[in-house]
């Protein structure tokens, strides 16, 4: 049984799982955890599948360390198992539970980074790619870096819809719930970040060629 | 187009992206906003893409997921501990919630049955409640007030019975348990040497009335019950029980003298405090069963004076009975003190009267 977060591709342009945002995906991930409460590793386990990627590239996208990025996302998952018996569903998705957590272990580890003045090395930044092509490989990496660098000059709740709507693959109401707002104040907030990410991204023909590839 | 509307259309293109749908797809949909639409939709785009292509190192995935199935399976441990011994302790909590239900549903009927009178459903949960309290009563004292206190009761049921004018028996029956009370509230704190009574602390029925010769054999003969009538020995307790006055005269002549040992104090007390309360209670009594018989028909009061004659008389029998101790525990304390004076004359130091209870323990003290 293949992973439902996996990027499929339709007519050549890629985007994120058909799945995702989906309100009968919800209620798989609603079965799930009902599962995993009653002990259900297998449960806890598909869970863990469902979302690690996501919320290895939330926590990437902020802390810019593949390093600390998995080290984070273990910790992520480690606070959900010991949070799975008190969560309650109570119209909050599973997934804006997930990332507020995720947002919490950021926004520790940010704030001790910068009361220990740690320093991140060139090599973690450049974590490695999820296939082969070296050149392309390098090519991704800088965008990557682009994204992160833009991504930072963002404002903080612009650059929090940025990275649940596109980065976390939240859907607008897992979006709403994680970030406590409503659903029309994302739909500004989105709006505004994407007008900011196109003056940072494509300011030039270079960048017009990056975004039509 | 305004902005809002703006933001619903550009929110739905990004859904359709997200579930797939191309760039183009959208635009076609919403040619009107193309324009517009297509830089933040190749932004979107071009920024979900980017992201898809992050993905944690396979060997930090693995890393990961064995660290999660290590907790997982101590959480499962853990959990398998803590449900045995839940499982155990389930009977426990179940005996502990119905004994609080029943203690309170029991004590809602305890004081639902506070107000109720001999005849009535709940009365014999009022008695089964005293006789609960008495039980848990432990030391004399505490049973002593008690017993006042069920005595007060049992006589002011006897007035609301007289003043509804129903249950002559019953009347009778509370009578005798008001003479029950008194007495066992003066044998509890008259003290073995000086007063003995044959009825046991506590009876269920209450015993004959013993001769007066037996309940005073231990003092000299008191003199005989003046001839007065009810009203006179309410309106004056201690004119009609002569030897209470002497008991109150040598209590104020002996509180110049030296304090009494502290066993005896408090038992003095108590002895004091419920004698003042029965002397209360008896012109009580008697005044509002007076005021209850004048409403009663004539032919029914010579019964229910009875009962009240005899109801009064216990409580001033027992004023009088608590004044003789009283005496006689100052009468033998003088003696006492007398006898201890009389030695210490040809001894040094300071007289035993002069020295406080707190230098006794000295000559008893082990290992000095």
């Amino acid at each position: 049984m293949g992973s439902p977060n996996v990027i499929v591709y339709a007519r050549g342009q890629p985007c994120l799982s058909k799945f995702e945002g989906d309100e009968a995906h919800v209620q798989e991930h609603e079965g799930l955890v009902r599962e995993a409460q009653q002990g259900d590793a297998e449960a806890f386990g598909k869970l863990y599948e469902l979302f690690v990627d996501r919320v290895y590239r939330y926590v990437l996208l902020r802390v810019g360390n593949a390093t600390e990025a998995e080290d984070l996302t273990q910790e992520v998952f480690l606070k959900a198992m010991q949070g799975l018996g008190a969560f309650q569903w109570r119209g909050r998705p599973f997934a804006a539970w997930l990332f507020r957590i995720a947002h919490n272990q950021v926004v520790d580890r940010l704030r001790r980074r910068q009361t220990g003045g740690g320093q991140v090395s060139l090599d973690d930044v450049l974590f490695l790619p999820s296939h082969d092509n070296v050149e392309a490989a390098t090519l991704l990496a800088l965008d990557q870096e682009r994204l992160r660098d833009a991504l930072e000059r963002l404002t903080e709740l612009q650059r929090q819809v940025v990275l649940h709507r596109f980065v976390g693959g939240l859907s607008l109401v897992e979006t709403a719930a994680a970030m406590e707002k409503t659903e029309n104040a994302i739909k500004a907030l989105q709006h505004a970040a994407l007008l900011s990410l196109r003056r940072l991204l494509l300011p030039e023909q270079r960048a017009k060629d990056w975004t039509e590839r | 187009m305004n902005q809002t509307e703006f933001e619903h259309l550009l929110s739905d293109c990004l859904e359709r992206l997200a579930r797939g749908e191309t760039v183009e797809d959208c635009l076609a949909r919403y040619p009107q906003s193309a324009q517009e639409l297509a830089p933040l939709l190749r932004v979107a785009q071009a920024t979900l893409a980017t992201a898809a292509s992050l993905r944690p190192r396979p060997e930090a995935r693995t890393a990961i997921q064995e660290r999660l199935s290590r907790a997982w399976r101590e959480r499962e441990r853990k959990r398998r501990r803590a449900l045995p011994l839940l499982g155990l302790l389930r009977p426990v909590l179940v005996a502990l919630s119905l004994v609080l239900l029943l203690g309170f549903a029991g004590w809602g009927t305890a004081a639902a049955s506070a107000g109720s009178l001999p005849g009535e459903p709940l009365y014999p949960v009022k008695k089964a409640g005293e006789r609960f309290l008495l039980v848990i009563t432990f030391s004399s004292e505490g049973k002593a007030r008690r017993h006042v206190s069920l005595a007060n009761e049992r006589a002011k049921e006897m007035e609301v019975l007289v003043h509804q004018q129903k249950g002559d028996q019953d009347i009778e029956g509370l009578a005798q348990r008001v003479e029950h009370h008194t007495r066992a509230a003066v044998f509890l704190v008259a003290g073995e040497k000086t007063f003995t009574l044959a009825t046991p602390a506590t009876p269920e029925v209450p015993p004959a009335a013993p001769a007066p010769a037996q309940r005073q054999a231990p003092g000299p003969q008191p003199p005989p019950r003046p001839e007065t009538t009810v009203a006179q020995g309410v309106a004056s307790p201690s004119a009609a029980t002569p030897t209470a006055s002497p008991g109150v005269a040598s209590q104020e002549g002996a509180s110049g003298a030296s304090p009494p040992p502290p066993g005896l104090a408090r038992r003095e007390r108590t002895r004091l405090e419920i004698q003042q309360l029965l002397r209360e209670r008896a012109r009580l009594h008697h005044t509002r069963m007076e005021q209850a018989l004048g409403e009663t028909p004539p032919p029914l009061r010579p019964g229910l004076r009875k009962a009240l004659e005899r109801s009064h008389q216990a409580f001033l029998e027992a004023v009088r009975e608590l004044a003789e101790v009283e005496q006689k525990e100052r009468e033998g304390l003088q003696e006492q003190l007398k006898e201890q004076d009389r030695p210490s004359q040809h001894k040094e130091g300071p007289q035993p009267r002069d020295r406080g209870p707190k230098e006794q323990p000295k000559r008893s003290s082990p290992g000095r």
